[in-house]
């Protein structure tokens, strides 16, 4: 960032950006980004009850049974729990700080 | 907007019920005063872009609510020309100097001394101190021994004087003395605190201040301390503030050794002087006299030097650290002062010190014992006793006068001051002393390390001190990285005593502590030896005047105590806490408080009860309470946690055997008191006995206080126990009614006003035990006369009102509106306004009624004086308020006015004006519209008048006429009304621009008709100037009138105009002009305006162009959806300007972009859209922040308008694109998108091949039924 860039909006953007979980830099690469369209892609789908009761009857599962797995998926994944895990982290201190 | 069509009019339905459920969901909801009732308005919910701020300012508010329809962006009206409103001059005002605005009390920081740095154990681990070093126990010694001296010259001035009284047989020899020092007792109990507290009443009362002295021995300086020492006869009246006169008295040298030359005082080496020694002549070399401690220099042991002062004890105490005694009535007449004279006292002080003659034992240890005679001095001699007069008189000339010519010398320099050497900033004379050294062109590489690092902190510092803001901002940040490598040592040697100077002006000390603070975050635990230092310096700060000087010193000695810590501090400042000298004891008083908030009440809560217990002294047990008081004044209702401890420690404080500390303690209850209410009462529990015995023992100063810590208590209560408290202490304060002192006066009222809003007590029993008593005391002439006092009287008149209700209090004072005292029926109307305007005048039968309006109207002719404001607001809110009754009165009132407005004082024709429009809707109410419409001629008559500021309230007056009885039945009609008003609107004042183009606008928006169109056009030209105006209300109003004026006349030749204008050079005119246009647009239908604006784009002119581009923007950003039938039309030409080379034109078109984008989202323009995106994107790489920001915009206006996946698409190019730059600039608008419509992404991500173990693929979103 150019010294004059410090102070104007732009600064401000992106540190407003950087407070919310999701958001991405530069420096992401696509592993980390895939981890957070899974997340927001299953978040999605526990958050609206029309598209998990049409996964239901694609899967024939009952509907509380796709979101309980929907939510499980993160968990299985270890390798991804970790990576989210130190993520979180940062954010928090992100918007501790802020 | 009314011919919508009725798809659009469904979308708006449909979004309304979105916006509501979301509303619902999130449960934010709109002001919809700042918003206003429209939808369109709630888009200027972002980021702001510049720097204005937004919606700060009230008047936004009223006018949204008044003229919900037209709306112009607040960014553009707010705009100014040059500098803006308010700060224009504040660039220019005079550098302040501190020492010109601090009074006697304040200035006694220039008697302290900056102590040498002290041990810090915790650095030193388990060795035992250096010898050279001073620890703790030392500091405490010495505090010790100097209070022991103290009492030991107290006892002796006390048998002096005895004996002095004892020999006073002679009457007539004190008679004068006599009376001079009845006064200044006096003075020591009640004025003093005055004074002071009229400088710092904002934050504390007078009675914290300083008036702990019992007698005048208080004030007894310490040594080192130059404070008015001399006991007994002397007063200040004796000491005639000339230079000569002190000199005189200082002159005689002392009957001991040179201080300097006392091995004891050897730790001073180290100490820096000082300030105040500046000597003007800068070629001076720093010699061994600059090293000469401070104290020596300005403190000369001079006793005995005026007869007055011959038991001043005459012995330089021998050993002691501090070898000045107390120059005799040196310190009053600092205030007389100017600094100058003051630097120049202190240099002919130390000349004279140098210069002065030889004693006997000098000359005896100098010559050899014999061969020597000592010869009797001639019967004639007198000496001179300031040898700086010697240099005045006339030469003696020596062997033959005759004319030499005089040898030139070249390398003399005339008062010049030296070029410093590389770059260094300006010095001044008074810098000369403290970085004078840095004149010498020495050859750096000789100095040895210590020197140059000395030099460079000098240099550094000066470029702090003097220097431009960039050297100023560099040198900082040298200093602040450089802060351990420098160490805290040589920084803190050289930046504190600077910070003594006495020419000090309030920017160079903010620069310096500002330096003092970053040093400090940097040095850390480093700083602990010199924690005292600092304090000295900097807790003066904490009772400046300036508001910002005050906070400043809290936050340095929060992070002082921060990076020291609390043991650290607690040693440095518990010797200070019974130091003699009152000023030190209240100011560490005050950074005790701040440290306790910085490090937590409960860590100095051991302390402070040891402290407030203290068995050795009443000034520690003194001081330990004020802590708890300013304490409570720091942190207001963060005490409450803590309340209980803190009252628990001071609360054997209301027994103590010392007045003062009882008085302290009575206050600082009244201050926990008054921090923790509503709350706390259970903490007060236990003092409630003693104050209540209390106020039936005191009288006077102590009784005061401890009714003021129950009137902050009483208020905590519960309806029952408030009203059986107040009973009880109602006696004590009846009593005291009568008291003639004005301190006790004002707390009493007080009192009064805390006791009587508590809710269990009742009105009768005001009514008839209070009342009778209060009025006949307070209600004299003699209250009106003290600012303070009346006030508070009013104040407290108006509690007892809420109680006991109108008829009551204003049937008492009614009768004194016909008082013969201003002052005073000034009071009474202020006291009536208040309560009438609180409840109404319901209450008021017809005989209190025609008494008042009688009195109101004699108060109003009869006042003379320029604060006029009182009567007129009184009598406006008397009218308001009696609504209909006052009908039968109007045409006396009316009279009144008319006849005023014929006077030939200006401020009465003014004020005669102002009435009117107060009273002109009550004036409808009576329907006394004929009156009216002889009041509109009257004032039509009066257009001409010459005074602005008169004429503006002539105009006000019109405007409140014409807004009250309409424009049908205005008398003079509207048609020959306007006329008038349009030479008016040339009138550069700003009262008159405002009134006029209010009237103006009133009149084109409802009464129009009655103009000719010929009229209205020449009205506009006037308009164009007045969008240069400076005050946002008339800018404001203006760019309103030109729609009204277009939806009159029809849009045509008001849009010439306007277009014409566009052409000026100056950009504010410029600006207000596009808004005009886009107003005009909006009233008259965007077709009657669009042909015309979007031909003028063909002139080849950037302005032009700009101009065009902005009003489209504004055009757009009114009309909202109505946009969907424009949108084609004008793609041609945002594709041009999107794409031109100038930034300005692909900014503005950015902005018109977004605007149109979020009118016509869900209106299935994406077509249009899609195309103007593809010219937008190109921009998204541009650096210039203007532009970006509209780019970014436009891009976000898109989003809603076409959807997140869209903008997604076109993001994904470059999200992970090779070059960082690039991938930057994309993240950011990934990350907006993102932050905008998170959910909607999830369908629109790219499907990622998995890898290894890792499943990127969202296999549900394949499923298909």
């Amino acid at each position: 960032m150019q010294a004059s860039d410090r102070f104007n909006i732009n600064s401000q953007l992106e540190h407003l950006q950087a407070k919310y979980v999701g958001t991405g830099h530069a420096d992401l690469n696509r592993f980390e980004w895939a981890v957070n369209i899974q997340r927001d892609s299953y978040a999605s789908y526990v958050g609206h009850y029309p598209i998990l009761a049409y996964f239901a009857i694609a899967e024939n599962e009952s509907i509380g049974r796709e979101r309980y797995s929907f939510m499980q998926i993160e968990e299985k994944d270890s390798c991804i729990t970790s990576m989210t895990l130190s993520r979180f982290c940062l954010c928090f201190v992100v918007v501790l700080t802020a | 907007m009314a011919s919508l069509d009725p798809e659009i009019a469904k979308t708006q339905e449909e979004r309304k019920k979105m916006e509501q459920q979301l509303a619902s969901l999130t449960s934010v909801t709109f002001d919809t005063d700042l918003y206003g009732g429209s939808d369109k308005d709630s888009y200027l919910t972002s980021i702001p872009a510049n720097e204005d701020e937004e919606n700060m300012d009230a008047m936004d508010n009223e006018v949204a609510r008044k003229l919900a329809s037209y709306t112009a962006p607040k960014a553009l009206l707010k705009e100014m020309p040059g500098v803006g409103d308010g700060d224009a001059d504040l660039g220019f005002r005079k550098p302040q100097r501190i020492i010109d605005r601090e009074d006697d009390y304040r200035q006694r920081r220039l008697n302290r001394i900056i102590s040498p740095e002290r041990h810090d154990p915790f650095a030193a681990g388990e060795k035992t101190p250096d010898a050279s070093v001073r620890t703790y126990a030392d500091v405490m010694r010495e505090e010790a021994l100097k209070r022991e001296k103290e009492e030991t010259l107290r006892a002796i001035a006390k048998k002096k004087k005895e004996e002095e009284e004892a020999a006073k047989a002679a009457p007539e020899k004190n008679k004068e003395s006599d009376a001079a020092a009845v006064p200044q007792k006096r003075r020591n109990r009640w004025d003093q605190s005055q004074d002071d507290g009229a400088a710092k009443k904002a934050k504390t009362s007078d009675w914290d201040m300083p008036d702990t002295t019992p007698g005048r021995w208080d004030a007894t300086p310490t040594p080192g301390r130059m404070t008015d020492a001399t006991p007994g006869r002397r007063n200040r009246w004796d000491e005639t503030p000339t230079p000569g006169r002190l000199v005189d008295s200082d002159a005689t040298p002392a009957g001991g050794a040179t201080p300097g030359a006392t091995p004891a005082g050897m730790t001073w080496d180290a100490t820096p002087k000082l300030a105040g020694m500046a000597t003007p002549t800068p070629k001076r070399q720093r010699s061994r006299w600059d090293e000469t401690p401070a104290a020596m220099g300005s403190v000369t042991p001079l006793p005995g030097a005026t007869p007055a002062a011959a038991y001043t004890p005459g012995v330089t105490p021998v050993g002691g650290v501090e070898l000045a005694t107390p120059t005799p009535g040196a310190i009053n007449m600092r205030g007389a002062i100017t600094p100058e004279q003051y630097n120049l006292l202190r240099w002919e002080r130390d000349i004279e010190e140098r210069n002065r003659p030889l004693t006997d034992e000098e000359l005896d240890a100098m010559f050899p014992q014999e061969g020597y005679k000592i010869l009797e001095p001639p019967a004639s001699y007198v000496p001179i006793r300031t040898p700086a007069r010697k240099l005045l008189a006339t030469p003696t000339p020596l062997g033959t006068p005759l004319y030499q010519i005089p040898e030139e010398n070249r390398g003399q320099q005339f008062d010049v001051p030296k070029e410093a050497p590389g770059g260094l900033p300006f010095m001044k004379p008074e810098d000369y002393q403290y970085f004078g050294a840095l004149l010498n062109e020495e050859n750096e590489e000789e100095l040895s390390p210590e020197e140059q690092k000395e030099r460079k902190i000098m240099k550094l510092l000066l470029k702090v001190k003097n220097g431009t803001p960039p050297q100023r901002k560099t040198a900082l940040r040298q200093l602040t990285d450089k802060a351990r490598e420098f160490g805290a040592g040589p920084l803190f040697n050289r930046i504190l005593p600077l910070l003594m100077q006495p020419t000090l002006e309030d920017q160079e000390r903010h620069l310096l502590v500002k330096v003092i603070d970053r040093v400090l975050y940097k040095l850390d635990e480093l700083v602990r030896p010199y924690v005292h230092k600092i304090l000295v310096v900097i807790e003066p700060l904490l009772i400046d005047e300036d508001y910002y000087a005050r906070v400043e010193g809290r936050e340095i000695i929060s992070n002082l105590s921060k990076a020291a810590g609390l043991a650290t501090m607690i040693a440095a400042m518990r010797p200070d806490i019974d130091n003699i000298d009152e000023y030190v004891r209240n100011t560490t008083a005050r950074a005790f408080s701040v440290v306790a908030s910085a490090l937590g009440i409960p860590a100095l809560l051991p302390f402070l009860k040891a402290v407030c217990q203290s068995k050795k002294s009443w000034q520690a047990r003194h001081t330990g309470i004020k802590i708890v008081q300013q304490i409570a004044i720091l942190i207001g209702c963060a005490v409450l946690p803590h309340l209980r401890s803190l009252v628990e420690i001071i609360e054997h404080g209301l027994n103590d055997e010392n007045q003062k500390v009882r008085t302290i303690t009575a206050l600082s209850l009244a201050a926990l008191a008054e921090a923790a209410a509503p709350y706390g009462i259970e903490s007060f529990d236990s003092v409630l006995k003693p104050l209540w015995k209390g106020i039936r023992q005191h009288r006077g100063k102590v009784l005061a206080a401890f009714l003021k810590a129950i009137g902050f208590i009483i208020p905590l209560m519960e309806a029952l126990y408030a009203s059986y408290y107040t009973k009880e202490v109602m006696l004590i304060l009846i009593r005291e009614f009568q008291s003639p002192d004005e301190e006790m006066k004002k707390i009493v009222l007080k009192v009064v006003k805390q006791c009587v809003s508590t809710e269990g007590v009742e009105a009768d029993y005001i009514r008839n035990d209070i009342l009778p008593e209060f009025f006949r005391n307070f209600w004299v002439r003699r209250m009106a006369l003290d600012r303070r006092n009346y006030k508070q009287l009013v104040d407290t008149t108006v509690e007892i009102a809420n109680k006991v209700g109108v008829a009551d209090i204003v049937g008492r004072i009614v009768e004194d509106l016909k008082d013969e005292s201003e002052p005073y029926r000034r009071m009474v109307m202020e006291t009536i306004e208040k309560v009438v305007t609180n409840l109404g005048a319901a209450d008021i039968d017809a005989r209190l009624e025609e008494l008042l309006i009688d009195g109101i109207l004699y108060a109003f002719q009869e006042q003379t004086s320029d604060d006029a404001n009182v009567m007129l607001n009184g009598f406006g809110a008397v009218v308001n308020a009696l609504g209909q009754r006052v009908k039968p009165y109007l045409p006396q009132i009316c009279g009144t006015i008319k006849w005023r407005l014929n006077n030939k004082s200006a401020k009465v024709r003014q004020q005669a004006a102002d009435l009117i429009s107060r009273i002109a809707v009550v004036m409808k109410q009576c329907q006394e519209e004929q009156l009216m419409g002889h009041l509109g001629v009257v004032l039509y008559e009066y257009l001409g008048e010459e005074y602005p500021e008169v004429l503006g309230s002539i105009l006000g007056a019109l405007k409140s006429i014409v807004n009250v009885i309409g424009m049908t039945k205005m008398t003079p009609p509207i048609k020959d009304l306007l006329p008038r008003l349009t030479p008016i609107l040339k009138n550069r004042h700003e009262k008159v621009q405002e009134n006029c183009i209010d009237l103006v606008g009133r009149i084109a928006d409802r009464g129009a008709e009655f103009v000719p169109a010929r009229e209205w056009m020449r009205i506009c030209f006037e308009l164009l100037e007045m969008l240069k105006a400076h005050k946002k209300g008339i800018r404001r109003a203006t760019v309103n009138t030109f729609g009204y004026i277009a939806k009159a006349i029809g849009p045509q030749d008001v849009l010439a105009t306007l277009l014409n204008n566009l052409k000026v050079q100056e950009r504010q005119n410029r600006v207000c002009t596009t808004v005009a246009i886009a107003i005009v647009a909006e009233t008259c239908s965007p077709f009657t305006v669009l042909p015309a604006l979007m031909n003028e784009y063909r002139v080849p002119e950037l302005n032009v162009q700009n101009g065009v581009l902005k009003s489209l923007s504004f055009l757009f950003e009114y009309i909202g959806e109505m946009g969907k039938d424009y949108i084609y039309a004008v793609t041609p030409l945002l594709e041009d300007a999107l794409m031109d080379r100038d930034l300005v034109h692909r900014q503005t078109a950015a902005s018109a972009v977004k605007h149109m984008a979020l009118g016509v989202a869900g209106l299935g323009c994406e077509d249009a859209l899609v195309h103007l995106l593809n010219y937008v994107w190109p921009n998204i790489f541009e650096t210039s922040p203007h532009v970006i920001n509209a780019v970014m915009e436009a891009i976000e206006g898109m989003r809603v308008a076409l959807g997140a996946a869209v903008i997604l698409n076109y993001c994904l190019q470059g999200l992970f694109h090779p070059a960082r730059k690039v991938r930057e600039v994309y993240w950011k608008i990934y990350n907006s998108l993102y932050i905008g419509a998170q959910d909607a992404l999830v369908a629109a991500y790219p499907i990622l091949e998995d890898e290894q173990n890792n499943v990127y693929s969202r296999p549900e979103l394949m499923m298909f039924i």
